[in-house]
């Protein structure tokens, strides 16, 4: 384990909201009532309130953590921050001071992420999104190859249709989940047909902000998250267009 | 979601009214209804293509999260607490009756889908995009 970047990590993460809402947790379980996964199986770990646990106890050793126990510490840490909550933020309704448990959770997340835990599904999606510009690793080539191939296939039906890769000055920027490319073609058909029939004037990029997922988000990555959003910034910014529409 | 609703409303999208037949429902995603607040965008576009539209109980604000959001959808590790989580949203889809379950989100596309199949309720998951670019007025 690396306690000087949890502890720092922690500290960073610890502002007056999180430090709030850490202290005002009642542990009432109302936040229960809202949980779908408390809904499906109700166990006490199911409770929103629970996931705030391992958090608590960092806080409380100010991240000073046993080595001993360490690893299996975060491997709890691990599976109750991402293996039971998909931080939809339901259970913040029924909450009577309204704490965001998925804000608290997701600061949890970043730190499991500083000691190299983030779990295998995410990681591996994460690391072709850095990587290739996509979390599929679909090479420019493929990606221009599958516009062209669903605009003929679009123009079939609407024979005037068009799919601008890099036009200047557009006025929307469309951006695709990589399985729109991948695997679901028919998607991306879909989104040319309705911005074709309403004559938006609208680009695609080549450049890799053409994903607008963002699998840093999910796994309370930070650096990794801020990467990925700014490619999709930068190309609207480089192309100047007023509006960046991500995927569905 | 927003755009195709302000495109419908300036009159630049035009969708044939009441084009899909058969009883469908419509899966509010965490992020474009509860957190971005879209619901009137979206049901201004439901009514429209829908002819018989039928709302899930709870929905709009308090709708359970389809169980695959927050990086679930990735993490293999944690497939069978997903699926078993998948109940909640499962039943509202069978209390509906509807046998098309649209939904506006990739991670609902997976999770509503798997979570149907887990509990074997009868009914399709289409996205909004091919919902709505099946109902395209080109006339």
């Amino acid at each position: 384990m690396d306690i000087a970047k949890l502890k720092q990590t922690l500290a960073g993460k610890s502002g007056a909201r999180l430090k709030l809402w850490m202290e005002i947790c009642a542990r009432c379980g109302l936040c229960a009532e809202g949980c779908h996964f408390f809904q499906s199986d109700p166990r006490p770990e199911h409770v929103p309130a629970y996931r705030l646990k391992p958090l608590a106890e960092l806080l409380r050793m100010n991240g000073e953590v046993d080595e001993a126990v360490g690893e299996a510490f975060m491997q709890s840490l691990v599976d109750t921050v991402y293996g039971t909550c998909t931080m939809c933020q339901r259970c913040s309704m029924f909450c009577p001071h309204g704490i965001s448990i998925a804000f608290l959770v997701r600061a949890t997340r970043a730190l499991a992420v500083s000691q190299g835990m983030t779990p295998q599904g995410l990681a591996s999606g994460l690391a072709n999104a850095l990587e290739f510009g996509n979390n599929l690793g679909i090479s420019e080539e493929d990606y221009r190859e599958t516009v062209e191939w669903q605009l003929e296939e679009l123009q079939a039906e609407m024979p005037d249709a068009i799919a601008p890769m890099d036009k200047k000055g557009a006025e929307v920027l469309v951006t695709f989940h990589p399985r729109d490319i991948k695997f679901y073609p028919q998607n991306l058909y879909n989104y040319l047909k309705l911005y074709n029939a309403a004559g938006l004037d609208f680009t695609l990029t080549s450049s890799k902000g053409w994903d607008s997922t963002n699998i840093g988000l999910f796994a309370g990555d930070d650096p990794a998250a801020t990467e990925l959003c700014g490619r999709v910034v930068a190309a609207g910014e480089n192309l100047g267009v007023r509006t960046v529409l991500s995927a569905e | 979601m927003k755009m195709w609703a302000d495109l419908f409303r300036q009159g630049r999208l035009k969708l044939k009214k009441h084009f899909h037949k058969e009883p469908a429902t419509f899966q509010d995603s965490c992020n474009f209804i509860r957190n971005a607040g879209h619901f009137e965008d979206s049901r201004l576009l439901l009514r429209h293509v829908a002819a018989d539209f039928r709302e899930m109980h709870p929905h709009g604000n308090h709708t359970y999260c389809c169980g695959s959001g927050g990086g679930h959808g990735l993490m293999s590790e944690y497939k069978q607490k997903r699926l078993a989580t998948a109940k909640a949203k499962a039943e509202c889809i069978r209390a509906t009756g509807a046998e098309v379950a649209v939904v506006a989100c990739h991670n609902c596309e997976d999770g509503i889908r798997d979570g149907l199949k887990a509990f074997d309720v009868p009914a399709q998951v289409h996205l909004f995009s091919g919902y709505l670019a099946e109902a395209v007025d080109l006339d």
